[in-house]
């Protein structure tokens, strides 16, 4: 603990250092191609009071949450489904590898065609996205469910529901949590691809918008927004982590 | 030894073989159960137990004994009916709760309790979480449930630790737990799977002394098992010894020593040596399986 | 039980079948064929136009993975003995890392244009931050016993980095590759979806735009089996390289696909 306290000195130094580099950077190549750090705050600052700041946030926010919750209720799902049914499971698993291997992302033309321009596939490819992240995550974690603990449950007589809530759902939760602490960035970026191809308000609209028009401050606002999202959203899972997780399971 | 206990230990032969009723009436009785088995790629299955006949009465204290891979542990699971026999019955108060053809339903009358070598804690739930949690099953425990609950929590030491989390206690602390949950409900037989086998010799002398203690209070019908000739004397009205392979009841063992007893004493015991050589004898000449 | 396989090939067969039925009783406008897909690609791959674009994501794929790569070893390399630099540039990561790579494509299509160094920018700097975790947790398991012997012997740090440090590293190098390499594809795609006029992203997205539902699932296909083949020449050429290295263990969460 003391020297990980020692080093927050060097942290804060580093994140001083990268803006000041940033700053020089700008300077030197021109505003066009590299806005400084006090520009990016100056716009930051203007879109806020606006209120475009925080509707764009709201939209692609709201987005990234509706999808992270769908993708994940689906991927817990089909990972319980196939570990109840290991007939199931073996028979799907080259399946499984196969859509794995084809990027997300790369879906968004085809989820266009069927669904055109709405929240219908931005929020179809970020569920997809979360999915399959969620659902690998969860599927290794099942394997952790101990077996003597529901034997003795079922003794006590337990329902397979009840069993579900009590012993596999708890056990499954810090798998959870990882998965979540993973897909979000994932999620984020689905939701930002998402954006620039197919909406009329969101970051990653806005960053497109800026964008088209050359307008390299924009640009940097919007990516400024979306670490944003990320960072606050990394902190809301490390929070629900301590919060939730404050006995040590012996796994 | 004197003439009254000859007798008696015929009596008690005569009584274990079938030829005498059993006093008093079997609360559980086991009729020529089997356990096979289908292993892959082998052309025949293959039987853990065979023939086991066996009738426990209400309140007795029965310790099984066995060489590893003897079956001990199956035939809980059969009574505990989270495994189906192959051939024969589980009779439970007169009732067929278990046979071949039935289908497994552990708990559904919720009237067998089994504790494991594992203590099986929720260790995201507190001590005294766990130890409502069979009754959570059934709905919300009655008030006079949670005063049964506390006073359970009570005999067996833990009061001041129903806030704590299984991993804030030690082995002895989480096995009482476990043995209080299982006792929760009150379930007339108790199955107790190598219970203090994890746990260090003196550890293992105060639970022994701790269960007994218990059943003394509540009389319950115990099902032991154990590795431990001296804790099966000590701790059981009868031993069951199974051998072979597949496992057969070899030898069943009225132990008379007079109750209450010290279990880490009881080599003290006149009848002890007795007892000791003819289990021993047993587990010896039959090879292993 | 039977084996696998058989479930697996027959459920394929059925899904195949299911798909081609219902391309024939409905429209196949909207989900296409399997047959129309093989003769498309058929002809694609004939003429040579699947190559050419596969080509392309290839190259920008790739490209992006020994840019990103080759500084992100070389830094955690070289932060490994300088603790208070580590953190500061830790800190700098942090951010970088919670920076989604996709917002950052309007930015490199600001700076490169529409050409393929935006998308190899992309790849660059999403592979960079894997491999350099990566690398660095790799470098800190280094045996001190080695460190010691090495030093014992007079080596300069130049000389112990290459010969003893790099070879404990390798295997979580190769391990960081592995994970990278599904975004490595995944940013390739993504940057010619956004803006591109060549490559397999570019492919799908023109089918969206000319209703051309079977060109995407032809150019979705050609990606999927890419990754594949990616995948298994990367396993294969870490088991040649590691044969006598047992893998380093990896928790589920490192190895995703995209």
């Amino acid at each position: 603990m003391t020297a990980d306290c020692r080093l927050w000195p060097s942290r804060i130094a580093g994140l001083a250092i990268f803006l000041a580099c940033w700053q020089v950077a700008g300077l030197v190549v021109g505003d066009y191609w590299m806005p400084g750090p006090a520009q990016v705050a100056q716009r930051l600052w203007a879109e806020l009071t606006a209120g475009s700041l925080l509707r764009d946030l709201w939209a692609t926010g709201r987005l990234v949450l509706m999808g992270t919750l769908g993708g994940t209720v689906l991927g817990i799902g089909l990972a319980c489904l196939l570990r109840l049914l290991p007939r199931l499971d073996s028979m799907l698993q080259p399946f499984i590898t196969a859509l794995m291997s084809v990027p997300k992302l790369g879906l968004v033309p085809l989820l266009v065609l069927w669904f055109g321009t709405g929240l219908a596939p931005q929020l179809l490819l970020v569920v997809l996205t979360v999915l399959f992240i969620v659902f690998a995550i969860a599927y290794a974690g099942l394997i952790t469910v101990n077996r003597q603990l529901l034997m003795t449950a079922r003794v006590f007589g337990a329902s397979a529901l009840q069993l579900t809530r009590f012993i596999v759902l708890p056990t499954l939760w810090p798998f959870v949590l990882t998965g979540l602490e993973v897909a979000l960035p994932w999620a984020l970026s689905a939701a930002l691809v998402a954006e620039f191809l197919s909406a009329k308000v969101g970051v990653g609209h806005a960053i497109d918008q800026a964008r088209q028009v050359r307008d390299s401050v924009g640009v940097f606002y919007g990516i400024a927004a979306a670490t944003a999202i990320v960072l606050v959203c990394n902190a809301a899972l490390a929070l629900a982590r301590r919060l939730t997780l404050k006995i040590q399971p012996e796994h | 030894m004197a003439i009254g206990t000859i007798a008696r230990q015929r009596d008690d032969d005569r009584q274990l073989a079938g030829t005498l009723p059993l006093h008093p009436p079997a609360l559980l009785a086991l009729r020529s159960l089997g356990i096979s088995f289908a292993d892959a790629g082998a052309p025949e299955r293959r039987w853990i137990l065979k023939d086991i006949d066996l009738a426990v009465a209400e309140g007795e204290f029965v310790t099984v004994m066995g060489a590893s891979g003897a079956g001990k542990s199956t035939l809980l699971s059969v009574i505990a009916q989270t495994l189906a026999p192959s051939t024969g019955q589980v009779v439970f108060k007169d009732q067929v709760v278990a046979g071949a053809g039935h289908e497994a339903q552990p708990g559904c009358h919720r009237q067998i309790g089994f504790v494991t070598q594992d203590d099986n804690l929720l260790p995201w739930r507190t001590v005294w979480q766990n130890l409502l949690f069979p009754l959570t099953l059934s709905g919300k425990p009655s008030p006079a449930q949670l005063e049964h609950a506390r006073q359970l929590l009570e005999q067996v030491g833990l009061a001041g630790w129903a806030d704590h989390y299984p991993h804030q206690l030690s082995g002895g602390m989480r096995k009482r737990a476990a043995l209080a949950r299982t006792l929760v409900y009150d379930p007339p037989v108790v199955l107790m799977d190598e219970p203090f086998g994890a746990l260090d010799a003196e550890t293992r002398a105060q639970l022994q002394a701790d269960l007994l203690r218990l059943w003394e209070i509540r009389r319950k019908t115990i099902l032991f098992v154990t590795h431990d000739i001296n804790e099966a004397i000590a701790l059981a009205d009868r031993v069951v010894v199974l051998a072979g392979s597949p496992g057969r009841v070899e030898l069943q063992r009225r132990i008379r020593i007079p109750r209450p007893r010290d279990p880490e004493l009881i080599f003290k015991a006149p009848d002890f040596a007795a007892h000791y050589d003819a289990i021993r004898n047993c587990l010896r000449k039959v090879p292993h399986p | 039980m039977r084996h696998p396989w058989i479930d697996r090939t027959l459920l394929g067969a059925a899904l195949l079948a299911a798909w081609q039925l219902a391309a024939q009783t409905w429209d196949p406008y909207w989900i296409s064929s399997p047959l129309l897909v093989l003769e498309r690609g058929y002809d694609m791959v004939s003429t040579g136009d699947l190559w050419f674009h596969a080509r392309f994501t290839v190259g920008e794929a790739l490209g992006g993975f020994a840019l990103g790569t080759v500084p992100a070893c070389l830094l955690a390399m070289l932060l490994r003995r300088h603790p208070r630099a580590e953190a500061g540039v830790l800190a700098i990561c942090g951010l970088g890392y919670a920076l989604p790579k996709t917002a950052l494509v309007p930015l490199f299509i600001l700076w490169l244009g529409v050409g393929p160094g935006a998308k190899v920018a992309l790849v660059a700097s999403a592979v960079f931050f894997i491999v350099f975790y990566s690398t660095l947790r790799g470098v800190k398991a280094v045996s001190p016993h080695l460190l010691m012997t090495a030093r014992v012997l007079g080596a300069t740090e130049s000389q112990v980095l290459r010969q003893v440090v790099w070879p404990s590293v390798v295997p979580y190098v190769f391990g960081g590759l592995r994970v990278a390499l599904p975004y490595a594809v995944a940013g390739a795609i993504v940057g010619e979806i956004i803006s591109s006029n060549r490559g397999l992203g570019y492919l799908a997205q023109y089918g969206a735009m000319d209703f051309d539902t079977t060109l995407i699932f032809v150019a979705l296909a050609t990606v999927m089996s890419l990754v594949l083949l990616i995948n298994a020449g990367v396993e294969f050429a870490q088991k040649r390289l590691l044969q006598w290295q047992s893998e380093p263990s990896q928790d589920s969460a490192t190895t995703i696909g995209s």
